[in-house]
């Protein structure tokens, strides 16, 4: 086989290797991309059914081990006993702090809940606009180095029914989509 | 909640991607090789620049939520 033959089949076998790794790269940002987008709508129903409801459940127990506390500071008051009285009245004290910092975090739950939609939800446009460009911009890719090497792969298998036909082809003058060093040379 | 780093990992993708491209090029070096690179892989970088940036923002929004909420 020529040396120039040589020289075109490895180009060939070089827009080969990058159109599968350009392969492999859409299929790792595709995933990579959903698994982001994903997971923003998977936060927003963590939100929704996880947090939200935990929360109120949360502040329902505080209260309810408030109202307890409450109850007992009473019943140690109409006993009479001061050293119990104290005790109780700490115990309220923990029981209320308790409530306010589960009250703050639903509130934050709350508050989350409202913007998601205008603050979270609006950062995956860049996602969605890559997404796009993955798989419209980079499929048009993938087939412009198979028309390529296509191109280079006909001149191959023309050269060899003809070796003594003139140089390789390049991109402009044919029209095609490849060259290579070795072919200028 | 697993987009931790994702930024970082579509960075580095597409920066494997560019030197894969330049490796690529040493047999590839034409009008029509020049095409593609404009066309679609400075393209790509700066999509992909633009993204990795959006998805930093992104997750640390949500380190802050996830903070606030669980």
């Amino acid at each position: 086989m020529p040396a120039a033959s040589n020289a075109r089949v490895t180009s060939i076998d070089a827009l080969d290797d990058f159109r599968a790794k350009l392969l492999v790269y859409v299929a790792r940002a595709r995933r990579l991309l959903d698994d982001v987008n994903d997971d923003v709508v998977r936060t927003r129903v963590w939100l929704q059914s996880d947090r939200l409801p935990y929360w109120k459940k949360q502040v329902w127990l505080r209260q309810k081990q408030l109202a307890m506390a409450d109850q007992e500071l009473m019943t140690a008051r109409l006993s009479g006993t001061q050293e119990g009285l104290q005790a109780r009245r700490i115990a309220v004290n923990k029981c209320k702090a308790a409530l306010r910092e589960t009250e703050e975090r639903l509130e934050r739950v709350k508050k989350w809940l409202k913007v998601y939609g205008s603050l979270v939800e609006p950062k995956t446009k860049v996602v969605l606009q890559m997404r796009q460009v993955v798989d419209h911009d980079l499929r048009k890719a993938i087939a412009f180095l198979e028309d390529a090497a296509g191109t280079l792969t006909d001149y191959a298998e023309i050269r060899k029914l003809n070796p003594t036909n003139g140089s390789a082809p390049t991109s402009s003058d044919e029209g095609a989509a490849a060259g290579s060093k070795e072919e200028n040379a | 909640m697993s987009t931790s780093g994702s930024g970082a990992r579509l960075t580095a993708l597409t920066k494997h991607l560019d030197e894969q491209w330049q490796q690529t090029r040493q047999f590839w070096d034409d009008a029509k090789a020049d095409e593609f690179e404009q066309r679609f892989l400075r393209e790509l970088e700066t999509v992909s620049n633009v993204t990795c940036a959006g998805i930093d923002n992104l997750e640390q929004i949500l380190r802050n939520l996830k903070n606030d909420c669980e």
